[in-house]
């Protein structure tokens, strides 16, 4: 009983208007941040594919690095590279100070990870289209490009969405990683809270809740937009 | 119309077709037989720029078909000579019937839409699939896919068609339906050169059967020498087997 209501008090301590729009404010930061990477991650994704299945040995090559040294590096290591590295690297080379925000330093950073990530999801999903609908494409005398957008993409982008939902709920997760170099999102607001009551327990609990929401109404929206890619086939 | 002159393809060490050369003449129906495994698809493809032969070469009206070419624009212009019609027919699923036809005569050809829909509608008459337009391939039966599949090459207006056993992949009673179209096709005099177990049909329509073992061409005759008069001890060991 003491328990509990030792709980509920504390519970109203944090729960104010005020606490709670700083959460949400800082919540809207972390999905903003995940949109952006997942839009320019996908854009990176689709280039990123293109040059995997590309016929120029260099071209694929690239590409190839590319995804690899994302995919095989954490991701917090590409965060502070981009964060202490890239500026010092800009400094010695232009020879002036260059201070880019925190935001723009976590949204290139994530997007670049993204990317490498969608150009497999996207490679895949491309490779998986039939190799007979590319045949029939060429004997119709398609030139590559329209074979792309009228007969492989379309039916590579069924296979596309499902990943790219979870990429999404894994950014929005990841984003969480920004707290360290002073992204205020959602988890750098439940430590801000924390700090200032000196107790941690219920502000990480409340971002918590605020993550599940945000995955669970999506995976929950994707499920739905599946089922109904699968009445249209 | 289309010649092969030492034609050689190799997957790896194993040799698919072997040093084949052939003419096919306009009008011809030539069919591809022989046993599994034997190259006739291979043989195909490669008339169909499909498969980039190792050595040998492919002419089309005269013309080098080159498949390493930076000129797209005559790839494309040798390709849509020749119609193929493949086993596994191909269709475009995310499309309706009406675009699976629509599609190239609009991209490729540049014609206008309503031209190509009135092309289109004649031709899926012309395979007995009228009320099948606005269908997606997946309602369709394997025989009535043939179909569509045929009348989408027929819509580019090929010189050549080339069929890759158009109907292995059919219930039996969807097999008659198909090669009634196909005769059809052969009467009105088109060129055609098909791969086919069908020995019936190669008998009856035919102007010429070719004969493959081992990626080499055996035996080439009218199809009343060759099956009556079989030469080649394999010819006559694969005749013994599927007649
Ligand atoms: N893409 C490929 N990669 C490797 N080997 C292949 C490939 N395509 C065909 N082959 C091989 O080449 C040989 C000839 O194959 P092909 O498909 O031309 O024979 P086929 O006469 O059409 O046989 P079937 O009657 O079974 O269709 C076979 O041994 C086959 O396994
Ligand atoms: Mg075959």
């Amino acid at each position: 009983m003491n328990f509990l209501e030792n709980l509920s008090a504390t519970w109203a301590k944090f729960v104010t208007p005020v606490n709670v729009t700083f959460m949400l404010k800082a919540a809207c930061i972390s999905v903003g941040i995940a949109v952006a990477a997942l839009f320019f991650g996908t854009i990176l994704g689709v280039l990123g594919a293109a040059g995997r299945i590309s016929r120029n040995k260099v071209i694929r090559g690239l590409a190839s690095v590319y995804v690899e040294v994302i995919r095989g590096t954490p991701m917090m290591l590409q965060i502070l590279f981009f964060y202490l590295g890239v500026p010092s690297i800009v400094r010695a080379v232009t020879g002036s100070p260059w201070n880019p925000s925190v935001y723009l330093i976590g949204v290139v950073a994530m997007s670049i990870n993204s990317g490498a990530y969608s150009t497999e999801l996207i490679r895949s999903a491309i490779q998986a289209v039939d190799q007979g609908q590319w045949e029939a494409s060429e004997t119709l005398g398609l030139s590559y490009g329209k074979m792309m957008r009228f007969i492989i993409l379309p039916q590579a982008f069924k296979r596309i969405i499902p990943p790219l939902v979870s990429e999404f709920i894994t950014l929005i997760k990841d984003s969480s990683l920004l707290s360290t170099i002073g992204v205020v999102e959602l988890l750098q607001s439940a430590k801000t809270l924390g700090a200032n009551y000196y107790s941690y327990v219920t502000p990480l609990l409340m971002a918590s809740v605020v993550y599940l929401t945000l995955t669970l109404t999506i995976s929950r929206f994707s499920r739905k937009l599946e089922e109904r890619m699968a009445l249209s086939d | 119309m289309i010649s092969l002159k030492n034609v050689t393809k190799q997957f790896g060490s194993l040799t698919a077709v072997d040093n084949a050369s052939l003419k096919v003449e306009k009008g011809e129906i030539i069919c591809l037989i022989g046993p599994s495994g034997s190259g006739k698809s291979t043989l195909l493809r490669c008339i169909a720029g499909l498969e980039r032969p190792e050595s040998g070469e492919v002419y089309i009206d005269g013309e080098l078909l080159d498949l390493g070419t930076k000129d797209t624009k005559k790839l494309e212009r040798q390709r849509i000579k020749m119609g193929f019609v493949f086993q596994h027919f191909n269709l475009f699923p995310h499309m309706t019937v009406l675009e699976n036809l629509t599609l190239a005569p609009i991209e490729v050809l540049g014609m206008d839409k309503a031209a190509a829909e009135q092309r289109a509608a004649e031709l899926l008459a012309r395979v007995g699939l009228a009320d099948k337009r606005d269908a997606y391939p997946a309602k369709l039966s394997g025989g009535q896919k043939q179909r569509v599949a045929i009348a989408r090459s027929l819509c580019m207006d090929p010189e050549i068609m080339l069929f890759d056993e158009p109907t292995s992949a059919l219930d039996p009673e969807m097999v008659g339906e198909v090669l009634d179209v196909m005769k059809e096709l052969a009467q009105a005099g088109m060129t055609m050169v098909l791969v086919t177990h069908e020995m019936g049909f190669a008998r009856e329509v035919a102007t010429k059967v070719i004969f493959l073992a081992d990626g080499k061409i055996l035996e080439e005759n009218s199809p009343a020498e060759l099956f009556q008069n079989p030469q080649n001890p394999r010819l006559q060991d694969f005749l013994s087997k599927v007649l």
